[in-house]
């Protein structure tokens, strides 16, 4: 089966003000991959992220879903093309005058004519997805942060993107809270195929379960490749990144034993 | 360098509020039409400001006949105290008043609201879920704002008046028959309407200015609260500016 490319970006440059934050970013990713993209704090990623889903213009260069620019898509088009990316925020971005019933049924009522019925379904379908039931009668304010990024992630399923992106869903978690994350992530591209691509700067995300993985550094990607690549690298900077103190050695044999289990803390 | 600077931001800002006003006229004839949401606006609005309105237009109609009575009294006029009273709060404090308190009370609230949606990206997690954040949010907000000001005036107008009235009839000793002829000869349906127009400007005013403020709130917490106190200073100004030259323009 040859692979299908459903995110295209094409030499993509921003600045805001004077400060260029990205210089030319171009990379690609295939369907059904789980991709990250890593990188120092303040380096645009969570940028070049909200350039994917259209949230931010680019000064040059151009986002190609399935083929289609989603800056140059206007009305209809721009909806629908909107529709297939689903997007996880840092802090969830729940809306919190509404219940969690209410923030995973708004995407549905707003784009199909369902009945009651059938949403207490769906909402029901992805909570349990996100192994969270009961606690649609809950207000966001209610939650743990956890529970409330694994809500997000059940309400960005809710219109069945074929997109998911994540925007640094472990920052501020704690490691096993990070590590439960990190697996329903990985349990929802397996469960539902969907094309995910995680911004974070966890390195140990990365090395559980990446399928592939770009760094972004200067504004430009400075390495893409497998994980087991990103540890053979010549780049510096990325060996910097990866090994943080860790000596080289020490750095190979844990990464085995944690790309093994699929887990780093067990 | 700082006036040019000013000037600038100045220019910017109103060019972003008529576009940001463009869009919000262009989304409000498409479908869907949340009526749901613009109901809960609307009670948000008006209910919200129903009982400061009551106690300000209130006093106000009272404090009216009171200082017209004092000035009045020296030529024998005082029967005419209802008739300044009812064509100043139906022309002028009405729609002036109510417009000053529903900013501080629901203009605030809605620069706040969206504000703290803008700065936990709510409002770009409902972008991504493509769902035009103009048309959900500030669609039913303006049309309350143009709604619901008038709905107000009305009430303060018709409680100025009776605070006039009470404080005349029952504390200033004037004939009751006499107070409401003379209010009724000298008060005519074109006082009312034009309250009433101006109250629909400034709830659009207020409506659009505090919308804009909220959606272009930047930096946190302290953000969402610099942008509420502008949101109110700015709504206050433009309801008095615009309340003159609407005066100079209906009659």
């Amino acid at each position: 089966m040859v692979e299908e490319t459903v995110i295209q970006v094409i030499n993509l440059y921003k600045s805001f003000g004077k400060q260029q934050v990205l210089k030319g970013v171009s990379f690609s990713v295939k369907k059904g991959e789980l991709f990250y993209i890593i990188g120092k704090s303040g380096e645009g990623k969570s940028v070049l992220l909200k350039h994917i889903v259209g949230l931010i213009t680019p000064d040059k260069g151009k986002v190609l879903i399935e083929g289609m620019d989603i800056h140059q898509a206007t009305g209809v088009d721009a909806l629908k093309l909107r529709r297939k990316i689903g997007m996880v925020f840092q802090y969830g971005a729940l809306f919190d005058s509404m219940t969690v019933y209410e923030n995973i049924a708004f995407p549905l009522r707003e784009h199909f004519s369902l009945s009651e019925k059938e949403i207490a379904e769906i909402v029901k379908e992805k909570l349990a997805l996100v192994e969270l039931e009961g606690i649609e009668r809950k207000m966001p304010s209610e939650l743990s942060g956890g529970m409330r990024k694994r809500v997000a992630l059940a309400r960005a399923l809710a219109l069945n993107p074929g997109i998911l992106l994540y925007d640094e869903p472990t920052t501020g978690l704690d490691p096993l809270l990070t590590e439960e994350i990190d697996n329903l992530i990985k349990d929802t591209r397996d469960k539902t195929g969907v094309t995910s691509v995680v911004v974070s700067h966890d390195i140990w995300s990365v090395i559980k379960f990446a399928d592939r993985v770009a760094y972004l550094a200067n504004g430009r990607i400075e390495f893409i490749g497998t994980p087991e690549e990103m540890l053979e690298t010549d780049n510096q900077m990325l060996k910097r990144f990866i090994c943080a103190r860790l000596e080289d050695k020490l750095m190979t044999s844990l990464f085995n034993a944690c790309r093994s289990r699929g887990s780093c803390t067990s | 360098m700082n006036v040019l600077r000013a000037i600038y931001n100045f220019i910017f800002e109103l060019g972003d509020t008529a576009l940001l006003f463009l869009k919000a006229l262009y989304w409000s004839f498409r479908p869907p039409y949340r009526w749901r949401e613009l109901f809960k606006q609307m009670e948000k609005f008006g209910v919200s400001s129903v009982s400061v309105v009551f106690i300000t237009s209130l006093f106000t109609g009272m404090v009216l006949a009171l200082e017209t009575y004092t000035g009045l009294k020296k030529f024998n006029a005082e029967s005419v105290i209802g008739s300044i009273v009812a064509v100043s709060m139906f022309r002028e404090l009405g729609p002036v008043l109510t417009a000053l308190v529903v900013t501080g009370r629901a203009g605030s609230a809605m620069a706040a609201e969206l504000g703290t949606m803008r700065v936990t990206e709510q409002i770009d997690a409902m972008y991504t879920m493509a769902v035009d954040p103009i048309h959900y949010l500030v669609v039913p907000r303006l049309i309350t704002g143009v709604t619901m000001l008038p709905v107000l005036t009305v009430i303060s107008d018709l409680l100025g008046v009776i605070g006039g009235y009470f404080v005349s009839i029952v504390l200033l000793k004037i004939n009751s028959h006499t107070y409401i002829r003379q209010m009724l000869n000298h008060t005519d349906l074109h006082d009312l309407y034009s309250g009433l127009v101006k109250a629909a400007v400034f709830g659009l005013l207020i409506s659009l200015i505090c919308c804009y403020k909220g959606l272009s709130t930047k930096g946190g917490a302290e953000g969402v609260g610099r942008s509420t106190t502008q949101a109110v200073v700015i709504s206050s100004v433009v309801v008095l500016v615009a309340d003159y030259f609407l005066t100079a323009f209906m009659f």
